[in-house]
């Protein structure tokens, strides 16, 4: 089946899920990015990594409400699942187990330029 | 609270691809993003930006058709086929190779035979009005020649409503080229008339066709000619230096401008030549008249209706030209040959080339239909033992409730998708043959599918063929299986009680076909194998010959002495042709006859008989010196037979060819021909005058080299100002008589132990198949103590039955198909028993040999493995 591997884009959006926490739709989603990161995405680059990271299991959806200025028409609202939940953890674990090991290192940039 | 709604339009495009499992939320999102977005900002930015976002919804997943496909049962399905037939690929190797060894050598060999046939009969079509062209030609006594008077065209032309266009080729024999520093001689050349662009196809690359062959001193080259010469220099308005013996008689050199440059002549015609002059250099009244027959003549006519009413006009202008009695107007007719059949069905009395037959074009499809039936065979019985592995997957599929429909789909599918994988195999296999077909038999086919993408074509229906006939059979028979007897003995035993009538069928089938191919092959093989070392009467291996043309002809004498001191060189003889190259018919007749007969007319010096080991059955040769003005002659057996029956000639005065004298021996038959035809009565006259045709010159095989470079050498001093003398041996000029049959030879040779390979893996499958049925029967018997050599026995009982009965067709039909083809020869070996014998021994001995293994195999498994299960 298709890997558990969770990307860079993929976890953001799983993130992003997690902290809105119940009111997780792509509009949202694409607001919660730009507000935190000032990274401007597309609704179909979201709509795309949702529907894979449901795939995958992370994540979970169910219809919502509609809205007016939705053209009465509802929305699919998206919950992370425990194994999501789980999956976001072990790459944090392994990001912090990674920075535990790294060494204090001078980045005295100054003598990289001087060689070049 | 007023919303902005985006533009109708756009909306209309999200609806129309996406699927509906999506467009809802996609659809709402967009909206809210829209009104969220046009409060602040120019509205038609807003509008295309909402127009792209859109546009950005397309993906692959999102649309109709997509999410339509992947809910279709069959594409589930066939997902579930692919999956299963790489698993059962996996599982049983061996068998799955062979399977698919056998398609991709029946495919393979198929097409080949295919292109091959395609490429021999497309010859000459090339030319756009190929279908309205025809070669003219006269038949005496059903004997049709290729060529006509040269006046007999110009006729056509000027007197026959129906004959729109004509062309003449006039052949111009060896001709020295000069270019600056660069000399040859140049043998492929004609003297045409002017239409020969008008009705034939030559691609011009430089000049202009409609006005290049005007000029009396024009000439038009072919590409590779002209690069010969002037390298990459522009060739137009070059002038070359050229000797033509129709220019003038003393042979000087003349002088010609090139006016055209035509494409290389493709290797699909039967007229190949390097350079094109006019032919109205000659003068007008030579260019009508009726005497030899040495031009090729070619009309073009309005439809097929024409081609009775010219070949009428044609011979009764040759009768009354000929003051013909009624006996002999009966006796000749005029022959238009189809442009496009001259190279398969044309093997006329002076003929250009050495042209195809399409015997060899039936006999390889042939080889190659069958080749394909039997792997067909082949590939069917191995899926039915192939699915007998897979009974336990059957009885399971059924009873979870696959009707059996369902199940001949899922065979038929992996069917198809071997064939598929078979057929993509076979793409690469012939394009990397290409080279090699090439090298082995000389044809350079075009079977790469790269650069022919019209064989893919063929391969497709080929698939489609071959699906029908091996994908329907094993289907049906595996789909039969009953599920509870199945699943009952635990997948062990084979649900079928015995092998069908329709199996017994296919196996009897291939036997007879197997033997067919084999024993044709062998005696196809042979036959090609005589006919090339037969002795042909005379030697032919010592023999060097250089052509002589008119310049080369008038110190011939200083060259002669000069050579004849050299160690190594045993006799020098000069005459009107050689054999191997053809020798002029003429008429002859004993003084005061009444009736003239046609034998072969060759003049030739005192030196012929010794330089080519002719034996002297009566009578004596040439003299030496004749005194000027007296003729003799010699006559073949077969000349002997007709011109005087069984009265002695020696004495007797004949008449040939306007000379009177004497006949003064009898020469033993000897093959002045390739052995394809027999014998022609032959006559040879001694000669004086300009030496012409060949000098002949008989050399020891240890002097090989020495007399090579003697020849040039003393060449390039007695002839200064000429190309570099051009010679040949002998012996190569029969190889390129034979050149069809060596062709020949190699592919059957090749096709032949194909053959073999295919009925072992054959019969190795049959042999597979009942020892496993017969696996508990065997077991049972070793155990109550039954030895190899009986369960073999028992085992190939029944299956020498089948070849038995496979011997009572296959036998007669080999007979019958290679004394058939054999007929096609003059000179023939005699189809013997032996080889008859042999390949059905070769054939028994294969069957037992592999049921044995197969015995063998099954026999040392443990009884116990195979009886526990009941």
């Amino acid at each position: 089946m298709k890997g558990t591997h969770l990307g860079e884009f993929e976890e953001l959006v799983l993130l992003s899920t997690a902290v809105l926490d119940g009111n997780a739709y792509t509009v949202t989603i694409v607001n919660e990015i730009k507000e935190k990161s000032a990274r401007q995405l597309t609704l179909s680059a979201i709509h795309t990594v949702l529907v894979r990271l449901e795939k995958k299991g992370y994540l979970l959806s169910y219809m919502g409400g509609a809205t007016a200025e939705r053209g009465g028409r509802r929305r699919r609202l998206y919950k992370i699942t425990a194994q999501g939940y789980q999956q976001l953890n072990d790459v944090r674990e392994l990001r912090s187990k990674m920075w535990a090991g790294m060494p204090r290192l001078s980045f005295d940039f100054s003598s990289f330029q001087l060689k070049f | 609270m007023s919303r902005n709604a985006p533009p109708a339009w756009i909306d209309r495009l999200l609806e129309w691809y996406c699927s509906d499992r999506y467009l809802e939320e996609v659809q709402g999102d967009l909206h809210e993003w829209y009104d969220h977005n046009s409060a602040h900002g120019n509205r038609r930015v807003v509008n295309l930006r909402y127009f792209i976002a859109v546009l950005q919804y397309f993906s692959l997943f999102r649309t109709k058709s997509f999410q339509k496909l992947i809910n279709n049962s069959n594409f589930l399905s066939m997902k579930s086929v692919l999956l299963l037939t790489i698993r059962n690929f996996k599982k049983n190797k061996f068998t799955g190779s062979v399977r698919m060894i056998n398609l991709v050598i029946g495919i393979g060999i198929f097409l080949i035979a295919l292109i091959y046939a395609k490429y021999e009969l497309a010859y000459d079509s090339h030319h756009e009005r190929a279908d309205n062209i025809y070669r003219v030609g006269y038949a005496f006594e059903s004997k049709p020649w290729a060529a006509t008077p040269v006046g007999a065209g110009i006729y056509a032309l000027e007197n026959i409503p129906e004959v729109k266009n004509m062309t003449r080729f006039l052949r111009i024999w060896d001709t020295s080229f000069k270019f600056g520093e660069r000399q040859f001689y140049e043998a492929g050349g004609f003297m045409v008339d002017s239409t020969v662009f008008s009705m034939f196809s030559y691609p011009m690359l430089q000049g202009d066709p409609k006005t290049a062959l005007k000029e009396k001193m024009s000439i038009v080259l072919t590409e590779s000619l002209a690069r010969k010469y002037f390298g990459e220099e522009n060739p137009m308005g070059k002038i070359i230096a050229l000797s033509l013996d129709y220019d003038n008689e003393s042979g000087e050199q003349g002088t010609r401008i090139v006016t055209g440059v035509i494409e290389d002549i493709p290797e699909q015609s039967h007229l190949k030549f390097d350079f094109l002059c006019p032919a109205h250099t000659m003068k007008d009244s030579r260019l009508r008249e009726w005497r030899n027959f040495w031009v090729y003549t070619y009309v073009e006519v309005e439809n097929q209706d024409a081609v009775e009413l010219t070949k009428a006009a044609l011979k009764s202008k040759f009768v009354s030209l000929r003051n013909m009695d009624q006996e002999e107007m009966d006796k000749m007719t005029a022959v238009l040959t189809p442009l496009k059949k001259i190279h398969l069905y044309s093997n006329h009395e002076k003929e250009y080339a050495d042209n195809g037959n399409i015997f060899y074009v039936y006999i390889l499809f042939s080889i190659g239909l069958f080749v394909l039936i039997v792997s067909s065979i082949n590939f069917i019985n191995l899926s039915i033992i192939h699915g007998l592995d897979r009974a336990k997957e059957i009885g399971l599929r059924k009873t979870i409730g696959a009707s059996r429909f369902q199940l001949i789909v899922q065979f038929m599918s992996e069917n198809l998708f071997l064939l598929i994988i078979a057929s993509v195999l076979c793409v690469f296999v012939l394009t990397g043959l290409e080279p090699w077909i090439l090298h082995f038999s000389g044809l350079d086919l075009p079977l790469s599918m790269i650069t022919n993408p019209g064989n893919l074509l063929y391969l497709g229906i080929l698939i489609f063929l071959l699906q029908v006939v091996s994908g329907i059979y094993p289907a049906l028979v595996l789909s039969r299986f009953r599920p509870a007897e199945i699943i009952k003995s635990g997948g062990q035993s084979i649900p079928m009680k015995r092998i069908g009538l329709t199996r017994k069928a296919l196996i009897v089938m291939q036997f007879a076909i197997s033997l067919v191919l084999v024993i044709g092959s062998i005696i196809v093989y042979r036959q090609l194998d005589y006919i090339q070392s037969k002795d042909l009467g005379f030697e032919k291996d010592q023999v060097l010959l250089v052509p002589l043309n008119s310049s080369v002809s008038k110190s011939f004498e200083a060259l002669e002495n000069e050579l004849l001191t050299m160690p190594g060189i045993r006799s020098i003889s000069t005459s009107s042709s050689v054999p191997g190259y053809r020798i002029m018919m003429q008429g002859l007749m004993e003084l005061g006859a009444e009736e003239e007969s046609n034998t072969r007319l060759l003049f030739a010096d005192d030196t012929f008989n010794e330089t080519y080991d002719i034996e002297l059955l009566a009578g004596r040769s040439f003299q030496t010196s004749l005194p000027e003005g007296v003729r003799e002659f010699m006559l073949n057996e077969t000349a002997t037979k007709k011109v005087f029956g069984t009265r002695d000639p020696i004495g007797k005065t004949i008449i040939a060819s306007r000379d009177t004298g004497r006949v003064v021996g009898i020469v033993k038959d000897f093959n002045f021909k390739s052995l394809h035809s027999e014998i022609d009565p032959l006559t040879i006259a001694s000669y004086h005058g300009t030496r012409f045709g060949y000098a002949s010159i008989k050399f020891e095989p240890r002097y090989t080299e020495e007399v090579l470079a003697a020849v040039e050498e003393t060449g390039n001093k007695v002839y200064p100002n000429l190309p570099p003398l051009s010679y040949e041996f002998l012996d190569d000029r029969f190889e390129v008589l034979y050149l069809a049959e060596s062709k020949l030879k190699g592919l059957v040779l090749g096709f032949c132990i194909i053959t073999i390979l295919l009925t072992v893996s054959g019969i190795l499958g049959i042999a597979t198949y009942s020892a496993k049925k017969r696996a508990k029967e065997i077991a049972i018997r070793k155990v109550l103590g039954g030895t190899l050599t009986e369960m073999i026995g028992i085992l190939s009982r029944s299956f020498i039955y089948l070849l038995l009965i496979s011997l009572l067709i296959g036998l007669p039909g080999a007979f019958f198909l290679s004394d058939w083809w054999l007929q096609d020869f003059a000179y023939r070996i005699a189809i013997t028993p032996i080889t008859f014998v042999l390949s059905t021994l070769i054939m028994g001995a294969l069957i037992l040999l592999s049921f044995g293994f197969m015995t063998f195999k099954t026999v040392r498994t443990n009884p116990a493995e195979v009886l526990k299960s009941e």
